[in-house]
């Protein structure tokens, strides 16, 4: 009995301190940056398992620490143990009832639950006034064009593809794999990955498909401000992979049209 | 002493049984994925240029006939007869031998064209079907060579099983590798 | 066969009868040599002529290197072992007792166990060394170890490809299967010791295949190969399906030797019920083994056919995706065919440690079972990221729910554990990280699979990290137990405890310093596949390549200290020094000509440690 209240106190007393550091890291955002309503779905989700994984982390954790302290001997002499059962009737019940409680919690929330609040929820608000931007992945760039406002390639002076969003808004990404340079084989693209860790998500693009990825904006911010706000390709697409990367730009919608405007120039 | 079957003890020969099952069902798999890969892929269209009959139909038939004509041989091992098996045997390997070039035929009349990819379903089933039919006419001979050599007949007796049971798996396998091709 | 050290040493060796003939390693590389010259000339130069005809096209080496293996396994002892006697010929082969017997085709179950136990190491130390190349690229934020991606990503490659189908798929069945599955059912050979002859040296000639890949070009598709890439990729890839293909195989064959023994070569008395832990491991691996591996064989096959021939499959005539599904389908089995092992070992070291009956023995063996088929249902997990929502609800369940099977991994250890006199030893101290690491990369695993967290993380260094905790962090540490644990059976000899735990201390701090830290590079944006990253990841990217380093470092530290040991370390005076109920300890220590002189009868459990009864009416075979 003296070995199940020490264990049970030493197991509370990590949960515990688990907890206060999983709040204090949620505070710091768990995501480490997160721009869209999407994003913060997911960070969410993320945030719940955490909270109820660490008492499971620590139950076993101090269960090995415990019994390596507690029992343990440094002594290589073999000596049976004075103690011998072969079952817990009681501990294997509860072992069992608890984890496929937690796991029914689990698929019911976050899991189906999240699903439907990133995905079903926010879709009301999808295809009214969505900026549509269509993505294309050659190998290997990222071209985005607007296709609302006449932008075939938006592109920064330098010529590198920009993608520049207005905030608060709810963007329809239309995701394509082909290479529009080289028009006589359409087949000839790869699996790509369209990434901006700062959205919280990211679709693959298969090529011959075409893919919609929806988000809403939530936050005013760009690379420059934090790195994480930037496409990145993340599924492996051949030796230029690492270098499938382009910056964004939240901006506000005032800035947006000046941003639209300036393009068109650019273009014409 | 328990009763010995060739040079085998029952318990042997049940393990060797087991063993060679628990292979071609093993084996089974990557034909169940190529009949399934259909439902993802085109279909599984045959070229115009293969005769159903001659290019689906015979193969299918031959190798059916070699298994049960290889299945004959084994209760003869156990009689002792040792002229009924090796012309069991020579039968089941010449019908193989014609089912197996029946069956690959139509690697050879197939245009590889990168540009019109039609008929790979079918192209690849001949291939797997003709690698296990080479298979199991590598068995037969190395079996027959080895009855050829004098040693007593009954020692045979698994060897000659095994032969049997390579043939109609096989036969089996490719049957509905061609249900799959031709009729569905 | 005396004991192993003096083999090595080379006393007691008898002179190869008859004529005198090549080593059969040389005979092999030479044979395997003149068979790749003959076809490969063939199908270049003669039959399939290409523009400018190079020597080498990707039709004339897949069948040049088909020839090559043959021969190879001819070479090595393959033509008198197997295919002279199935023929009806006679043959002179006789095997040398001494070390040589290490270099040749062979029929004793314990060899071959050591022949894998030496392949899967080298291929261990191969695709380290590859993962040391990699850290050290990624030390710095540029390229700077490798001239440009195309030759990290085949280092990568190369990498994965090796480790899973060599070291994780092999270590701990080909190689610790072979040697002690006969031993602890009570047998003196395996089912099909022919069978298992073959298929070691299949191992050597497929690692020596991918290593050797990058001669035909660089393929920079990883140990995954997706379509469409693998079909744009350079002649390399080639290399990858064939050296998958020999891997596969001989696991395979050891799957189907494993089977039959455990089935049908028990002692009188071993009954289901008494079935050891570690043969139960075996038999739910090789299950999967041979469900999943002809299905990867097929898909890699196509996929090369695609490469030679060329047959589009899986881009004109079906969907990338296609392929992608098969993959993972096969994939997802993959990596529970590396840990069932591991969790096999827990079950078979503690209860021996700690000298304590194992507890809930029954759930042990029903959690290994539904793992194994739980494991066929949650392919697409590795898909969420291209599949409608509709579709990830079962996956995301099939999933989560598969924790619960793991769990009771748990359960029976904590259960052994609990007020037992648990002997802190290196191999109890390797399977109490090797619980520890799994359990990091089991709840991670739990956050992965919820779809809406996992389109994050997926394809990041969160998934790396996630993975890598699971394969090195339980099957490598426990791999080590299982090297420290059975040591004394191997050798006769002991290992040094201070030396043992300290490097254990070693490699589980280095192992959590540098993989841990992949986790918060994963959520802090750094994606897979890429020699060169954004400057404000490097901080954290030059401390993991420290720690791994000093990981790789201590890998090698341990095989020295094993290595020596087995030669120089104390003598046993005993031959079950750690007062182990299996059979294999019942054995002598190293074992004699024969495993037991007299088949032991089984009378009660091995896992019952209530009195000092064993577990078979008299021991057989004295030291
Ligand atoms: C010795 C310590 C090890 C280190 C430092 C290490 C490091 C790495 C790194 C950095 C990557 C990611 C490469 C990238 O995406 O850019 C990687 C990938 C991988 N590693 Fe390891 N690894 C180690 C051991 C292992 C072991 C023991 C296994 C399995 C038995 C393994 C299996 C894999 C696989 C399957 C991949 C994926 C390769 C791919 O993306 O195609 N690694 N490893
Ligand atoms: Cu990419
Ligand atoms: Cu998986």
């Amino acid at each position: 009995m003296g070995d199940i209240i020490g264990f049970v106190v030493a197991w509370i007393v990590v949960a515990v301190l688990g907890e206060w550091g999983v709040s204090v890291l949620k505070q710091h955002s768990l995501y480490y940056y997160t721009i869209t309503t999407q994003g913060l779905d997911g960070e969410n989700a993320f945030g719940f398992i955490i909270t109820l994984l660490v008492p499971v982390f620590a139950f076993i954790v101090v269960m090995l620490l415990y019994n390596m302290i507690r029992f343990g001997s440094l002594k290589l002499q073999a000596q049976r143990s004075p103690k011998q059962f072969y079952n817990n009737k009681v501990f294997v019940s509860v072992w069992i009832v608890i984890s496929i409680l937690l796991n029914l919690l689990f698929f019911v929330h976050p899991t189906a639950s999240a699903i439907e609040q990133m995905f079903n929820s926010e879709e009301a608000r999808y295809n009214r006034h969505d900026l549509i931007v269509n993505v294309t992945a050659r190998q290997w760039q990222w071209l985005f064009s607007y296709p609302q406002y006449g932008i075939t390639q938006a592109q920064d002076a330098n010529g590198n593809s920009v993608l520049y969003l207005p905030n608060d808004r709810t963007i329809k990404f239309v995701l394509r794999s082909y290479d529009p340079f080289h028009t006589y084989d359409p087949n000839a693209g790869v699996v790509h990955s369209f990434w901006v860790p700062a959205f919280g998500m990211k679709q693959d693009i298969i090529p011959g498909e075409t893919r919609y990825l929806y988000i809403h904006t939530n936050k005013i911010t760009s690379y420059s401000v934090n790195p994480m706000v930037r496409v990145q390709c993340a599924e492996v697409c051949g030796p230029g992979h690492p270098f499938m990367e382009a910056p964004v730009s939240v901006v506000s919608n005032a800035d947006f049209q000046a941003w639209v405007a300036q393009q068109k120039k650019l273009q014409s | 002493m328990v009763e010995m079957i060739g040079n085998l003890t029952p318990r042997e020969l049940r393990q060797n049984r087991f063993a060679l099952l628990l292979f071609v069902t093993s084996q089974l798999v990557p034909i169940f994925v190529m009949i399934n890969i259909r439902f993802m892929l085109a279909d599984t269209y045959v070229s115009a240029r293969v005769d159903p009959l001659v290019g689906g139909l015979l193969p299918t038939l031959l190798l059916l006939i070699a298994g049960v004509v290889a299945w004959g041989a084994v209760p003869a091992v156990k009689t002792g007869t040792a002229a009924r098996v090796k012309s069991r045997l020579l039968l089941a390997g010449v019908i193989g031998v014609i089912g197996f070039i029946t069956q690959i035929w139509p690697l050879f009349s197939h245009a590889y064209d990168a540009l019109s990819p039609f008929g790979e379903v079918h192209l690849v089933s001949v291939g797997v079907g003709g690698f296990y039919t080479l298979l199991a006419l590598i068995v037969l001979w190395s079996v027959g060579v080895r009855l050829g050599k004098g040693s007593p007949l009954r020692a045979h007796y698994w060897g000659v099983e095994a032969t049997a049971w390579m043939f109609s798996l096989n036969a089996v396998g490719w049957l509905a590798l061609y249900i799959a091709l031709f009729w569905l | 066969m005396s004991s192993i050290v003096s083999d090595l040493k080379g006393d007691g060796s008898t002179v190869m009868s008859g004529r005198k003939m090549m080593p059969p390693v040389v005979r092999g590389l030479l044979w395997a040599l003149i068979a790749f010259l003959i076809f490969n000339t063939l199908i270049s130069e003669v039959f399939d002529r290409m523009p400018y005809h190079p020597f080498v096209t990707r039709a004339s080496v897949t069948v040049g290197w088909l020839a090559a293996v043959c021969a190879w396994l001819l070479g090595v002892g393959v033509w008198e072992g197997v295919v002279k006697p199935a023929f009806g010929r006679e043959t002179h082969w006789e095997t040398p007792t001494d070390w040589r017997k290490y270099f040749m085709y062979s029929t004793d179950h314990r060899v071959i166990g050591m022949q894998y136990i030496f392949s899967s190491f080298g291929g261990f130390l191969i695709a380290g060394f590859a993962a040391m190349l990699m850290r050290l690229e990624l030390l710095n934020r540029n390229l700077w170890v490798f001239s440009n991606p195309g030759a990290y990503l085949s280092t990568v490659g190369i990498h994965g490809t090796v480790m899973m189908f060599s070291v994780g798929t092999v270590g701990l069945v080909g190689g610790f299967g072979n040697y002690l599955i006969p031993l602890m059912i009570g047998s003196n050979k395996s089912a099909f010791p022919r069978l298992s002859g073959i298929s070691q040296w299949l191992v050597p000639a497929g690692i020596a295949t991918v290593v050797l890949s990058p001669l035909l070009g660089q393929w920079t598709t990883g140990w995954r190969g997706y379509q469409p890439l693998a079909g744009q990729d350079p002649a390399g890839i080639v290399f990858y399906y064939l050296g998958v293909f020999a891997l596969t195989t001989s696991s395979l064959m050891v799957a189907i030797n494993l089977t039959a023994t455990i089935l049908f070569k028990r002692a009188p008395g071993l009954t289901w019920n008494r079935i050891p832990m570690f043969a139960w491991g075996m038999l739910t691996v090789s299950l999967l083994n041979l469900i999943w591996l002809p299905e990867i064989q097929m898909t890699f096959l196509l996929g090369l056919l695609g490469a030679i021939i060329p047959l589009p499959f899986f881009t004109q005539v079906g969907s990338p995706l296609t392929y992608l599904e098969v993959f993972w389908l096969f994939g997802h089995p993959e990596v529970y065919i590396v840990v069932v092992p591991a969790f096999a070992l827990w079950q078979e070291i503690l209860p021996v440690m700690g000298q304590k009956t194992l507890f809930a023995r029954q759930w042990g063996v029903i959690g290994l079972v539904f793992v194994m088929i739980l494991s066929g249902m949650v392919w697409a997990h590795h898909m969420f990221t291209n599949m409608s929502n509709g579709q990830m609800l079962p996956f995301s369940f099939f999933t989560e729910i598969i924790s619960i099977p793991t769990g009771f991994a748990y359960l029976v250890a904590i259960g052994t554990m609990w007020r037992a006199r648990l002997r802190l030893t290196t191999p109890t101290l390797l399977v109490l990280m090797s619980l520890f690491n799994f359990l990091i990369g089991g709840v991670t695993g739990v956050m992965l699979a919820d779809p809406v967290v996992n389109l994050q993380l997926h394809d990041s260094f969160f998934v790396i990290a996630h993975f890598h905790y699971t394969i090195i962090g339980a099957m490598i540490f426990s791999w080590f137990a299982a090297f420290y644990y059975w040591l004394p059976k191997f050798s006769g000899r002991m290992y040094n405890e201070r030396v043992g735990k300290t490097l254990a201390v070693w490699i589980f701090i280095a192992f959590n310093a540098a993989f841990f830290q992949m986790f918060l590079l994963g959520l802090h944006g750094m994606n897979r596949w890429v020699p060169v990253y954004p400057g404000y990841l490097q901080p954290m990217n030059f401390e993991v390549s420290i720690f791994a380093i000093l990981l790789g470092i201590g890998f090698v530290l341990h095989l020295i200290h094993i290595a020596w040991m087995w030669h120089h370390g104390p003598l046993l005076n005993d031959r079950n020094p750690w007062r182990s109920k299996t059979l294999e300890w019942q054995a002598a220590s190293p074992p004699g000509a024969v495993n037991f002189e007299k088949i032991p009868h089984v009378v009660r459990s091995f896992y019952d440690y209530s009195d000092e009864r064993m577990a078979v009416e008299e021991p057989a075979g004295e030291r």
